[in-house]
């Protein structure tokens, strides 16, 4: 088995959960593991994982749409710390996730695989632990949903700024960002030579904002300032709806 | 945008952004209004560019937005243009083509001199001769006859 996805409607007893937990673990083939929807809670999170503390095999874990905070997230570092391969990670749509947990989970990824990382509509408001902590190979940040607001922007725009960055595709929208926090991304994106895809709906960014990104992609100051514009930027959304890259990484992290 | 996502090379998106945006009046005004930026004439933007590439631009831009465009980026431009050109340097490479005509044409010239000098020379010659050998011939008669 390379796949494992739990429906919603699966009721497991306490038992069912643990020895789920030993399972994962104990099988070196499986690859992903989706249990999205599942009500997971902090207590659940424990069970399962009280089995399950590494892989050597999974590279995808998705639990995301569940019922889970900071204890459940806690519960993982085991697994997290000790499954190499891991390199996508999805703990998004769970409320009770905040801004310490998000500390939590940057200081067990520092320094590893991941590379893309599901956060959305959590309940993070601050997340300089960014500043502190280093995902070299980060791809996919998924923080929509999630009050970050222009500190947030600021920690991005320091990622983008690096010289090292990996980050290819940003999803922002309703981060309570504005036209302050469009302007600090667009213009951490003047040098940035890998950022494809940004996705900015829902953040009351008026002209001000968009003229920033305008003015990122081409410059008319200048026939060398244009010529040095920002090449890279292939998505730039303003306005809301699933984009093709959203469903298919979401696709993907259910898939394999 | 469209033109990232055509072109994955660097300088030719870049390329491209200046063919589309810059070279097109109407665009780089709309451009400048929307950032707040000095929109400038053609002619001022070229300031920036080696003078001896603006033919090649200006035969770029009627290539890629038109006639009307091409006029539109040609005239403010002249002058620069004219004053671009080294006249002394024109005149000089001028009389140099000319002196070397002259020369070709005076070495044709001398050419042709000595072919007639020598056409006339041998006929003088054969005339000279023809009248000695006459004379001779008169004499040998009168020696036979003796």
């Amino acid at each position: 088995m390379k796949e494992l996805i739990e429906t919603p409607s699966l009721e497991l007893s306490d038992l069912a959960w643990k020895l789920l937990g030993r399972y994962i673990a104990n099988n070196t083939h499986l690859k992903t593991v989706s249990l999205r929807s599942c009500g997971i809670s902090d207590e659940k999170m424990a069970l399962l994982f009280s089995g399950l503390t590494s892989s050597s095999s999974i590279s995808e874990f998705d639990v995301t749409i569940n019922e889970f905070g900071i204890e459940g997230l806690r519960s993982m570092i085991p697994f997290m710390s000790n499954s190499p391969q891991l390199i996508n990670l999805g703990v998004g749509g769970n409320n009770n996730i905040n801004s310490e947990s998000f500390e939590v989970l940057a200081r067990v990824l520092h320094g590893r695989l991941v590379e893309k990382l599901y956060l959305f509509d959590c309940n993070i408001t601050d997340i300089s632990a960014l500043d502190t902590y280093n995902l070299p190979h980060l791809q996919l940040l998924h923080l929509s949903e999630n009050n970050i607001g222009r500190d947030g922007c600021i920690t991005i725009s320091n990622l983008l700024q690096q010289e090292g960055s990996t980050l290819k595709q940003l999803y922002l929208a309703s981060t309570e960002m504005g036209d302050e926090g469009a302007e600090l991304l667009a213009t951490s994106l003047k040098h940035n030579t890998k950022l494809e895809s940004l996705s900015i709906p829902k953040n009351n960014i008026t002209k001000r904002g968009k003229n920033a990104f305008l003015k990122l992609l081409v410059d008319a100051s200048s026939i060398e300032n244009t010529y040095n514009s920002n090449h890279t930027l292939m998505t730039l959304l303003f306005e809301l709806y699933i984009t093709r890259n959203d469903e298919t990484d979401r696709h993907t992290l259910n898939q394999h | 945008m469209t033109l990232n996502k055509t072109n994955r090379n660097y300088e030719a998106t870049g390329r491209a952004k200046v063919i589309n945006y810059q070279l097109n009046s109407q665009t780089r005004k709309e451009l400048c209004h929307l950032q707040g930026v000095k929109y400038s004439s053609i002619g001022n933007l070229f300031a920036e560019i080696e003078p001896l590439l603006l033919p090649r631009i200006l035969a770029l831009i009627g290539r890629e937005h038109g006639h009307s465009e091409f006029y539109t980026s040609l005239i403010p431009i002249v002058p620069g243009l004219m004053s671009y050109i080294d006249r002394r340097a024109l005149i000089s490479r001028d009389i140099a083509a000319i002196e070397a005509t002259l020369a070709e044409l005076t070495k044709k010239r001398d050419e042709l001199h000595n072919r007639r000098a020598c056409m006339e020379s041998v006929a003088d010659t054969q005339g000279k001769d023809e009248s000695d050998e006459q004379k001779a011939m008169n004499c040998g008669g009168k020696k036979r006859r003796i």
